[in-house]
């Protein structure tokens, strides 16, 4: 930023450097925008769809069933919901859609530091995300950046920067930083718990199902 | 890579949750999947699947404990995982793919459903129920019934249609019509199974909700249908689901079910639930008949297949007690398998004793023997492994299985005692591990006989490993001579020197020795003697060279020193003695000579204890500790096996409260 810039107003370079931060800001917050980024005919799928913070029929723990899924804005506004998560010892996770079962996105996820792994469920034909949390998780502080990804990852998370860096959709500019995860990663942190491995099977075979029939 | 196997069959499958290809297995319940878990990839190497997938195959599944225990912790300890497998026991159940969660045998699942192909039937034994033929329900009175068989004797043979109308109108005969329809069913319903057996026999397996009696009618009449194109996994399945809903059936609620319909129809109400008992016991003859009908129609192969399928499965591997149908099933098939087993048998003892009379002529006639007689153990056992089963399940024993069992086991004791064919003993201790795993009584002796086999074959392994140690130990050369030079050598096959060549085993005396010498004080060098021969003959080895000699006598000491000194303990113990120089030795005394100035020598015998031992002037010296009169010095140089002796007596003296010398050989 140049000496006079603050009396004879913003450079160019600044003016473009404040409008990406604004569109990130949009990209991570604003649902509507959000919403907007998204191919005409989903946006007016979207909009029709009644918008709560928890279905109202659903049954059992919110957003680890299946039948009470994270209403949520799209698939942007999934990548968003996840990313502002944080467990209760303030550790951030890493999340990827392993499939959907009917409608209903199955995301696996991880703590940052790899100690704790979740399956959670969100359904995304939503004008706007829940205000609910599953159990277990709060609203992080931090700015939200993504720290997942809408598509399955083979590796996950070790294939977290390859994801980033094959991104098409724009988006890469909303990611954390490599840097925040890399320690874990380097260490090789990673270790999916028994339990977590039946449930995957568990999934897999249902979501496997479904898209053979589709 | 296996990614888990079934945890009925043992085949591989795509996931531990998964129904299995081959036989149609779903876990259902928290035990099957923990057991399910610990057979997948996620918690067992590769090695350890195939071990099981082998069990399983051969009916013996045992999964060790800390593994078992680490799926249940899993499975328990998650909420979201229970909750899934909730959610996939109940979806099971809503297909229809089985009664209930907690129910123990796997039920035919849609994968297997699908593959059967609908079939028709003209009649079955429920189309000869006297209801069926006049179109009368349990609910009619007995002037309807009259009425019926009136209007039917234009349609059916008039005896059929008569001995039907009294049949349903005797109070005495009407109860075991009742039992053969479908009690409990509604008239409409009744009508609609009974068509619907005709039309798609196997369809009536799906159908869940009825009273077991009426259900476990409809699936007999249902197995007229079945034929030798059946699959015999599903064949066992059916059986299974039979076996199971006999198993429910209660007196009381058929019972109950009767005199409701009674009420109706106005015919005497049943009083005690024996009357419904003693025709129940007739209803489970039918049954059983009605399996045994369709096995019965399989190819042999399928039928002993389904048969072993059903009793392994039922029992839990002989674990549990079978249900009772099976129980009668696989009496029936022991009494028709009987003639066969008998005859099996003969021909294995006959085997058996041929191997026996056979054995001085070598292994490979054994070995031929042998292998038609693992042929025929086999084909046994694969007829005899449902008895087996059920028998261990029943907590008895199956005598010609065990009979031929300990046959077997016989000769492979036989075998490496008296003729130390080790490799066809443990050949047939691993036959009978494999093939009568369902005889505890012998698999505990077998057990024990394949450890002692393991443990003589280690100890061979060790010996042949110590052997060549020792050979490798032994053998030397070096060359001899200032300027001929001759090969001194010395091997596992003996040694040799100039032309004489001594087996080791032949040689019976040694001795070795140097002599320093010395003109005028001053040290001029020192030449050795190294000497070994056998009874008839010695060789003489003269050299300087201090290094050729020393290593030469350490490796002459290894091949036939150790050997001497054990030949002379024992010769002692046997009560031999040896006159060496001018010393006796017996086991228990040395016998020396006194040294007098004037005249001969007289022999004093002294016990070990009187006597003790030194080196002086090259020679080993043996003198009464309480007259040095009586000494004797042995010339290490010259006399024979004077280091032997030496050895055994100065080892012997480090015993304590040493007797004989040949106490070396028995005390540590």
């Amino acid at each position: 930023m140049g000496l006079f810039s603050g009396w004879f107003g913003a450079s160019k370079d600044e003016k473009a450097l404040r409008a990406v931060f604004e569109k990130i800001r949009r990209v991570l917050e604003d649902e509507e925008f959000q919403i907007e980024l998204l191919p005409p005919p989903l946006q007016s799928i979207l909009r029709t769809c009644p918008g709560y913070d928890r279905d109202p029929r659903g049954t059992g723990p919110f957003g680890y069933s299946e039948t009470n899924p994270i209403p949520v804005n799209g698939p942007i506004g999934e990548l968003a919901y996840l990313s502002k998560l944080e467990t209760e010892n303030g550790e951030r996770i890493l999340f990827h859609r392993i499939g959907a079962i009917d409608k209903i996105d199955v995301f696996e996820a991880v703590t940052f530091s790899g100690t704790q792994w979740f399956i959670l469920f969100a359904d995304m034909y939503h004008p706007r995300r829940s205000r609910l949390l599953p159990e277990g998780f709060r609203f992080t502080k931090e700015v939200p950046q993504f720290s997942g990804f809408h598509k399955r990852c083979d590796a996950f998370p070790y294939d977290f920067a390859e994801m980033k860096n094959a991104d098409q959709t724009g988006l890469s500019m909303a990611y954390i930083p490599i840097s925040k995860i890399a320690p874990w990663l380097e260490k090789r942190a990673y270790q999916r718990s028994l339990a977590h491995k039946a449930k995957l099977e568990l999934l897999n075979a249902r979501i496997t199902s479904f898209q053979n029939q589709s | 890579m296996t990614v888990a196997i079934c945890v009925r069959c043992g085949n591989e499958k795509a996931g531990a949750f998964r129904v299995c290809d081959h036989c149609g297995t779903k876990p259902r319940t928290d035990d099957e999947f923990a057991t399910a878990l610990a057979l997948s990839w996620h918690l067992a190497s590769e090695s350890e699947l195939t071990q099981f997938a082998h069990q399983l195959k051969h009916g013996k599944l045992i999964i060790p404990d800390a593994l078992l225990a680490q799926a249940r912790q899993a499975l328990a300890a998650d909420k979201q995982l229970s909750a899934m497998l909730k959610t996939l026991r109940e979806t099971s159940v809503a297909r229809g793919s089985g009664n209930g969660a907690d129910q123990k045998q796997p039920k035919p699942t849609t994968e297997v459903a699908a593959r059967r192909h609908v079939r028709s039937l003209r009649q079955t034994a429920l189309h000869r129920n006297p209801f069926w033929l006049l179109g009368a329900t349990p609910r009619d009175d007995r002037r309807r019934i009259i009425e019926l068989a009136d209007q039917k004797l234009l349609e059916i043979d008039q005896e059929v249609c008569q001995q039907a109308r009294s049949d349903l109108t005797n109070p005495r005969t009407r109860l075991a019509v009742e039992m053969a329809w479908l009690p409990g069913v509604s008239p409409n319903k009744a009508t609609q199974l009974a068509r619907q057996v005709l039309q798609d026999a196997m369809s009536v397996r799906r159908e869940l909700g009825l009273p077991p009696l009426a259900r476990a009618n409809l699936m007999a009449a249902a197995f007229e249908a079945v034929n030798g194109d059946d699959d015999p996994n599903d064949v066992a399945e059916f059986i299974e689901e039979l076996a199971g809903t006999v198993d429910e059936i209660s007196a009381e609620d058929v019972l109950r079910d009767l005199n409701e319909d009674r009420a109706v129809s106005g015919f005497p109400e049943i009083r005690s639930p024996e009357q419904i008992e003693s025709e129940l016991t007739d209803r489970k003859r039918y049954f059983r008949d009605a399996i045994r009908g369709a096995l019965d129609r399989l190819p042999s192969t399928s039928l002993i297949t389904t048969i072993t399928m059903a009793v392994t499965h039922t029992t839990d591997g002989g674990q549990e007690h079978a249900p009772e149908l099976i129980e009668s099933v696989v009496d029936a098939y022991e009494v028709g398998a009987q003639e066969f087993l008998q005859k099996e048998a003969e021909n294995a003892h006959r085997l058996v004793a041929a191997i026996r009379a056979a054995a001085g002529s070598g292994e490979d006639t054994v070995k031929r023997l042998i292998d038609s007689l693992e042929a025929v153990s086999r084909n046994w056992s694969r007829i005899a492994q449902p008895i087996q089963v059920c028998a261990r399940a029943r907590g008895v024993r199956h005598e010609p299985s065990m009979q031929l069992g300990f046959a077997i086991r016989g000769l492979a004791v036989d075998l490496f005692n008296e003729h130390q064919m080790l490799g066809q003993s443990k050949r047939l201790t691993e036959l009978l591990s494999e093939l009568f795993s369902e005889l505890p009584e012998l698999t505990e002796r077998v057990e024990q006989d394949a450890e002692a086999l393991a443990e003589i074959t280690r100890d061979l392994v060790e010996a042949e490993s110590a052997r060549s140690e020792w050979e490798r130990e032994i053998t030397y050369s070096a060359e001899v001579g200032a300027m001929f030079k001759s090969t001194l050598s010395i091997s596992p096959k003996g040694i040799s020197w100039q032309g004489q060549s001594f087996p080791l085993e032949k040689i019976t005396r040694v001795r070795w020795g140097g002599i320093r010498h010395s003109v005028n004080g001053i040290p001029t060098g020192t030449s050795y003697t190294l000497a070994f021969g056998d009874i008839h003959s010695e060789a003489v080895v003269s050299l300087r060279r201090h290094e050729i000699f020393s290593t030469f006598v350490d490796k002459l000491w290894r091949a036939v020193g150790i050997r001497l000194l054990t030949e002379f303990l024992q010769s002692l113990k046997s009560g031999k003695e040896f006159r060496i120089g001018s010393v006796v030795i017996k086991d228990d005394r040395v016998i020396l000579p006194r040294n007098k100035f004037w005249g001969a020598s007289e022999l004093v015998p002294c016990t070990w204890s009187q006597v003790q031992v030194w080196s002086a002037d090259g020679s080993f010296c043996i003198g009464s500790k309480d007259d040095k009169k009586v000494v004797a010095g042995l010339s290490y140089i010259d006399v024979p096996n004077v280091h032997i002796v030496e050895q055994g007596i100065r080892m012997a003296f480090k015993q304590p409260g040493m007797r004989v010398l040949s106490d070396l050989l028995t005390k540590k």
